[in-house]
């Protein structure tokens, strides 16, 4: 059924005879590096790591072990006939290298907005329902509803335990959709393998935790990868081609076209109401499919966005009472847009900004070996818009949305498997390189590249751990506050980065003093007027005032004796660096084991 | 106007969305039959391309009213 026009790499046009040379170093490397992964792995607590995160604390025996890894892959992939379950397994060991590298060797679930969703998944489990009028994103709850199935089915109280690995299984969902997309694309070629590749190298952006945008962006895969399979004409690989000229049904049978058609109705409409982003980036990625010539089934663009606006106007009815002007208030403020992802993000010390830089590097990177992908198309000759305006096409949110300051993330995140999959192709050519002299620079260069690409993503994605991750220590805390809060008090933090909302949604309010009490001169007195009737104070916090607004060091114990002085607050608890300041004037009565 | 009502309006203006495009997409594709490397150019039956015109009719009755309310909801017209 594979009709591609593009020749395929130069290793399938070389005889079909059986290669001669056996190659057992690329799974000997395999085998050293997940060795030396697992041997320089150790656990790291947020108070070890300073401002550039993760990468800092890294033993260089983990280091070692990824440039092997993508050795292995190289020359696997350089092959006459790779070895498919080989480089399926490499690819495994590559999600765990790069996404399972936190969960491996921090104490439990990083990032605090995951706890807050697993309690969103609890409430409903308790309730039956989503709780109205309390944060816009329970206006979407498929993804909660989907984890309180789960919970319940599982006879787990709530999903915490699975947080910490999430990750791996959304990045590793993610990697498998990107393979199916590109494998629609490309073919079940090479470069479908280094498209894949490319993607599970460059995924900086830390959207795999447990949230509806991790799990709506499989779909999202799962349902390009059956369109383009199925859905475009005349068939597979044809957006590699020039613009298919009439109405060419593509190249399978009514019944084929009708189940992906099915399927990907059913993935619109479990996206309409799990994530208020990803089922309109889906309509535009096959909007623009449809408007280059190639999607044979004209409605589905609507099929998928219709379901995704009655929702909105029907279900999120709580979401656009209160917050409409977060949606229509961006529309044509490119510059606000661009201010608030770029302009303003770069705060924070050196070290913040060096992992900053390293993002911004790795994205221009990407973009550069994509328009390398571009240029090969048209230097053979192929006029094709489709790959490179679909790998374009997610940054015109800039001009919709600010997203909370984070669209540039977003506009990456969506454009990267198209971007991957031209990046692919100038790569290509560089491992089927057969000159003498010239093979083994070339087959080094594109390890190097991969090596390089790689260890900046394990950086960027660690670069916010000293403050994004958490301990057992803070959970510790949290949970001591939770045991001996009365209905209608506060547990509060210093700043967002805390396990909180894991549990009573509704019930004990979790507030943050770091959009309202962000002054250090007045802090304490800040506080005081906004009470909490439970702060909790961890390292983390100390680290995100200490990198991301510039305070002085120890400036969380300074407060806390300041607090304490007030009279208002008394100490209840500690566990290692953690603590929990009750508001004694608010009836917080405890029997903790503060000294 | 009552929230309730434009609520079912929508609702009934999606639901004849929805039939009109399963049809249509059950004509469509039995009409087109299985592709074929050099296949004439498909053209749609007449009915066909008369279910395309309902089902856009109904897809920007449907997103209108759907609209509608969020107007209408925003602006406190609506109870």
């Amino acid at each position: 059924m594979t009709t591609a026009t593009v020749p395929g790499p130069a290793a399938a046009s070389a005889p079909r005879r059986r290669e001669r040379v056996n190659r057992p170093g690329s799974p000997a490397l395999a085998v050293l590096s997940l060795a030396l992964w697992l041997f320089g792995l150790h656990p790291i607590a947020p108070g070890q790591m300073d401002s550039v995160g993760l990468i800092d604390q890294l033993s260089l025996i983990l280091l070692v072990a990824y440039p092997i890894l993508l050795a292995a892959v190289v020359i696997e992939l350089a092959a006459q006939r790779p070895r498919q379950r080989l480089i399926a397994a490499y690819t495994a060991l590559g999600v765990l290298f790069v996404y399972g590298l936190q969960p491996a060797s921090e104490q439990i679930a990083r990032i605090s907005v995951a706890w807050l969703h697993a309690g969103f998944a609890r409430y409903i489990a308790d309730h039956g329902q989503a709780l109205g009028s309390y944060d816009g994103r329970f206006s979407w709850p498929g993804f909660f509803s989907l984890g309180a199935f789960v919970s319940r089915a599982g006879g787990q109280a709530d999903l915490t335990s699975l947080l910490q690995w999430a990750p791996v299984v959304l990045a590793g969902l993610a990697t498998l959709g990107m393979r199916a997309l590109a494998v629609a694309v490309l073919g079940a070629d090479r470069r479908a393998w280094i498209a894949t590749w490319l993607f599970l190298l460059t995924e900086w952006t830390e959207q795999d935790y447990f949230s509806p945008q991790a799990t709506t962006y499989v779909l999202m895969l799962g349902g390009l990868a059956l369109t383009v399979q199925y859905l475009v004409r005349p068939g597979p690989g044809m957006l590699l081609s020039p613009r298919p000229r009439g109405r060419a049904v593509p190249l399978n049978t009514p019944r084929d076209r009708l189940v992906a058609q099915a399927a990907v109705l059913l993935i619109a409409l479990g996206l309409a109401p799990s994530h208020q982003l990803t089922p309109f980036m889906f309509a535009g990625a096959l909007l623009v499919m449809l408007l280059t010539g190639w999607l044979w089934a004209a409605w589905l663009p609507w099929v998928v966005l219709i379901p995704a606006l009655a929702w909105f106007c029907l279900g999120a009815r709580d979401f656009w009472q209160g917050q409409l002007k977060l949606v229509i208030g961006d529309v044509g403020r490119i510059g606000s847009s661009v201010d608030q992802g770029l302009s303003q993000r770069f705060v924070g010390d050196a070290g913040r900004t060096f992992i900053l830089d390293v993002r911004v590097g790795l994205t221009c990177v990407v973009a550069l070996l994509a328009a390398g992908g571009w240029w090969w198309l048209r230097s053979r000759g192929i006029r094709s818009w489709a790959l490179p305006l679909l790998a374009v096409a997610p940054f015109g949110l800039i001009a919709l949305q600010s997203y909370g300051g984070e669209v540039f993330l977003r506009c990456f995140l969506f454009a990267l498997p198209f971007a991957a999959i031209l990046a692919s192709l100038p790569l290509d050519d560089l491992l089927a390189t057969t000159r003498p002299g010239m093979r083994a620079g070339a087959l080094a260069l594109v390890v190097v590249l991969l090596t390089g690409l790689g260890l900046a993503t394990v950086t960027a994605r660690g670069g916010n751990d000293a403050y994004t991750s958490l301990s057992r220590a803070d959970l510790a805390a949290v949970q001591f506050a939770y045991r001996h809060a009365a209905p209608g008090q506060t547990i509060g933090g210093l700043t967002g980065d805390l396990p909180l909302g894991y549990a009573r949604i509704g019930e004990v309010r979790p507030i943050s003093f770091e959009g309202t009490c962000h002054e250090l001169t007045g802090m304490d007195s800040c506080i005081l007027d906004r009470a909490s009737t439970f702060l909790v104070v961890t390292p983390s916090q100390e680290n995100a005032g200490r990198i991301y607004y510039g305070y002085p060091a120890g400036w969380t114990g300074r407060l806390v004796r300041q607090l304490i002085a007030s009279g208002k607050y008394q100490l209840v608890y500690t566990q290692d660096d953690s603590l929990v300041l009750a508001d004694v004037t608010a009836g917080a009565g405890v029997s903790g084991n503060a000294p | 106007m009552n929230d309730t009502l434009i609520v079912a309006l929508s609702a009934l203006l999606l639901a004849g969305l929805a039939v009109t495009l399963v049809i249509r997409t059950l004509l469509a594709e039995r009409s087109a039959g299985t592709g074929s490397q050099r296949g004439p150019t498909f053209v749609p039956p007449a009915l066909v391309r008369r279910l395309d015109i309902a089902a856009v009719v109904l897809a920007v009755l449907a997103v209108t009213t759907c609209i509608l309310r969020v107007v209408l909801g925003t602006t406190g017209i609506s109870p």
